[in-house]
């Protein structure tokens, strides 16, 4: 008999052993953070467990539909001890992405989307995202699959988004310019208005708007979103190539009026200089006129008119010396 | 002998605690409730109650004796009252233009009421689906195509709105409602669509084109504007430069200006290399200009000057 309760107690003791200190310790990884649920509940930061979380993000109507207990988060480090009616729930709280497709129910390359203007087109990209270390109840246990959820919210917001999408610019193709904004209007401008066109030259306002969406997302499912990068908007190939054609435009038209621009200043440049040439042969010519007149001026005020007739005609003197005949009249002689 | 009764009382000793909990879980005498979890007891065909408090508790003590009945003429139902979603995908509406669309609804549901859930609807999910299509497809139907596809979210608010008094007498809870795809069904239709689009794309490039000819067209207008006025200038620039000269020569001694001119005449007829025939002046000067025999030089230059009787 005492050894049948030597047994009994060695049993026990182990069972002891197995339950509470093989399997009682536990350890936190720096990318981890823990919940602990004793007999199944989770260890609460407040017994007033209707309290919702005071999210801003979330509206009136959405606080009293999205109500979760804030609970006792176990940080990195250890080890830990816990008794066996406890369960250790670890989450990894590191930043992980998905991409745009990924959907359980169903496999696909890309997710379609309608823009403004009724185009059906291809998105693709990813978002990152991050467990929500002060809502953890709604990731752990409020919420049935919550990165499927975050992805069922997301695409619906995304796809809403793209339909309601324009140039923030509001420029519009249809809308004959006036008078006025005639000259403003760039060959730039002239693209805007076409939904995709818009989507694929705002990618990043979308970005940004998506995330702005899904700041509600910690308080509803438990999940932040890091950033959403919508990498790719695939139109159909012919609108590709249609946009194609409008870039290719684009830059031709750039490089006509870079080349008009460089011949006009070439041009501008050369009929200036024309003027300075001009401007100096004139001047040229006056030189010697104006020193000439200076020296008779000279001449004259020296020796009077007399003097001024003498220097002609001393100077006429070489022409008797060229000439091929000479006739005199009688009274010359 | 020894050894065995050790290794049976250790076996037993082991294995006691695991039993024990085994059989009081059996018997229902403990039931430990997860976060998220209800459970439903019912007895005889009759629900005694429910537990939907997380943690560890005592049916006895919450049902009375009857609860030890349970695991023998009853049923314990764990209903999960975590946060659920669906995809309802491709349901068919018409737009006021006849446009034929699918719609698909993302939506989220909860448990509220465990007991209604397990009993009222033998398929919740399946009732709910349907009420949620039939709502979207009454609500979505005969409006405008742009409507449709822009105003999502009020469409959404007005369907959860329809469909939640419904859900909620079957126990569900619906959560938020998105209308999360809207697509044309006709193949044709998209087609088109794509084919507007990419007309309006060539327009842009024709305007695109259109206004780059224009700008160049001002551009080189301009420059021919300004090129011929900057020409015009250096053409003006000789007779500006020296007839402002020649006035104020002729403005300070007019007989000064004639001397010059006299003295820039003769030098350049000198440089000239002409044949000079010097006549008086009123002499015949075709006359004299024979007086040569014909000989005159028909290589050279020739200046022929009638001798003024004054000089």
């Amino acid at each position: 008999m005492i050894e049948f309760v030597v047994g009994l107690t060695l049993g026990f003791m182990m069972y002891v052993f197995f339950r509470v200190v093989l399997t009682g310790f536990y350890v936190i990884p720096p990318d981890q953070r823990a919940v602990i649920t004793t007999f199944g509940r989770a260890d609460r930061l407040s017994n007033d467990f209707s309290e919702p979380l005071d999210d801003p993000n979330l509206t009136d109507e959405e606080k009293k539909r999205y109500t979760y207990p804030k609970v006792r988060v176990v940080g990195p480090g250890g080890p830990y001890f816990k008794m066996p009616w406890q369960q250790v729930h670890k989450v990894s709280v590191a930043t992980r992405s998905v991409d745009l497709v990924w959907d359980p129910t169903k496999k696909q390359e890309t997710i379609e989307a309608v823009t403004k203007d009724n185009l059906t087109t291809g998105v693709n990209g990813q978002i990152r995202y991050r467990v929500s270390e002060n809502n953890m109840y709604a990731f752990l246990f409020g919420v049935e699959s919550p990165l499927e959820h975050i992805m069922g919210y997301f695409v619906s917001v995304l796809r809403e988004r793209i339909a309601t999408f324009s140039d923030p610019k509001g420029a519009s193709l249809l809308a004959k310019p006036g008078d006025e904004d005639d000259d403003a209007r760039t060959s730039v401008d002239l693209s805007e208005g076409v939904s995709i066109n818009d989507l694929r030259k705002n990618l990043p306002l979308l970005n940004s708007y998506m995330e702005e969406q899904c700041r509600c997302t910690p308080g509803r499912y438990g999940v932040e979103l890091d950033a959403a990068l919508i990498t790719s908007i695939d139109p159909p190939p012919e609108v590709d190539r249609a946009l194609s054609a409008i870039n290719s435009t684009r830059n031709q038209v750039a490089a006509d009026i870079s080349t008009a621009q460089a011949d006009a200043e070439q041009q501008i440049t050369m009929s200036k200089r024309a003027v300075d040439i001009a401007s100096n042969n004139a001047q040229a010519e006056v030189a010697p006129l104006r020193e000439l007149a200076r020296t008779l001026t000279q001449i004259k005020s020296e020796g009077g008119s007399t003097a001024l007739h003498a220097y002609i005609r001393d100077m006429r003197v070489p022409l008797l010396a060229r000439a091929t005949s000479v006739v005199q009249t009688h009274e010359a002689k | 002998m020894f050894p065995t009764l050790v290794a049976i009382g250790f076996f037993v000793g082991l294995s006691f605690i695991p039993i024990l909990l085994r059989l009081a879980t059996g018997f229902g005498l403990y039931v430990v409730v997860k976060e998220c979890e209800s459970h439903v007891y019912t007895l005889f065909g009759k629900v005694m109650g429910t537990i939907d408090e997380p943690g560890l508790h005592f049916p006895i003590s919450i049902f009375g004796t009857g609860a030890l009945l349970v695991p023998f003429f009853g049923k314990r139902h764990v209903v999960s009252t975590a946060l659920r979603q669906h995809y309802l995908r491709g349901q068919m509406v018409n737009s006021e233009e006849g446009t034929p669309m699918g719609v698909g609804l993302w939506y989220e549901m909860e448990v509220n009421d465990p007991v209604a859930y397990l009993f009222i609807n033998t398929n919740p999910e399946g009732s709910l689906q349907a009420n949620v299509a039939s709502s979207a497809i009454s609500t979505l139907s005969n409006l405008e195509m742009d409507k449709m596809l822009e105003d999502r979210h009020s469409l959404s608010r007005t369907v959860r709105a329809t469909v939640s008094p419904l859900s909620e007498k079957w126990g569900y809870r619906l959560g938020s409602v998105y209308i999360r795809k809207v697509f044309f069904t006709d193949v044709q239709m998209v087609h088109n669509i794509t084919d507007k689009v990419v007309k309006r794309l060539i327009q842009v490039t024709s305007a695109m084109k259109q206004d780059g000819e224009n700008r160049v067209g001002l551009i080189k207008s301009e420059t021919a504007k300004e090129v011929s006025q900057k020409m015009a200038e250096a053409g003006a620039m000789r007779p500006d430069i020296v007839g402002k000269m020649l006035n104020e020569i002729s403005k300070a001694d007019p007989e000064i200006m004639d001397a010059t001119l006299e003295v820039m005449e003769v030098e350049k007829l000198l440089s000239s290399n002409a044949a000079i025939n010097i006549i008086p002046r009123g002499g015949n000067v075709l006359f004299n200009l024979n007086s040569g025999n014909g000989k005159t030089n028909s290589n050279r230059q020739q200046y022929v000057e009638a001798e003024g009787s004054n000089r």
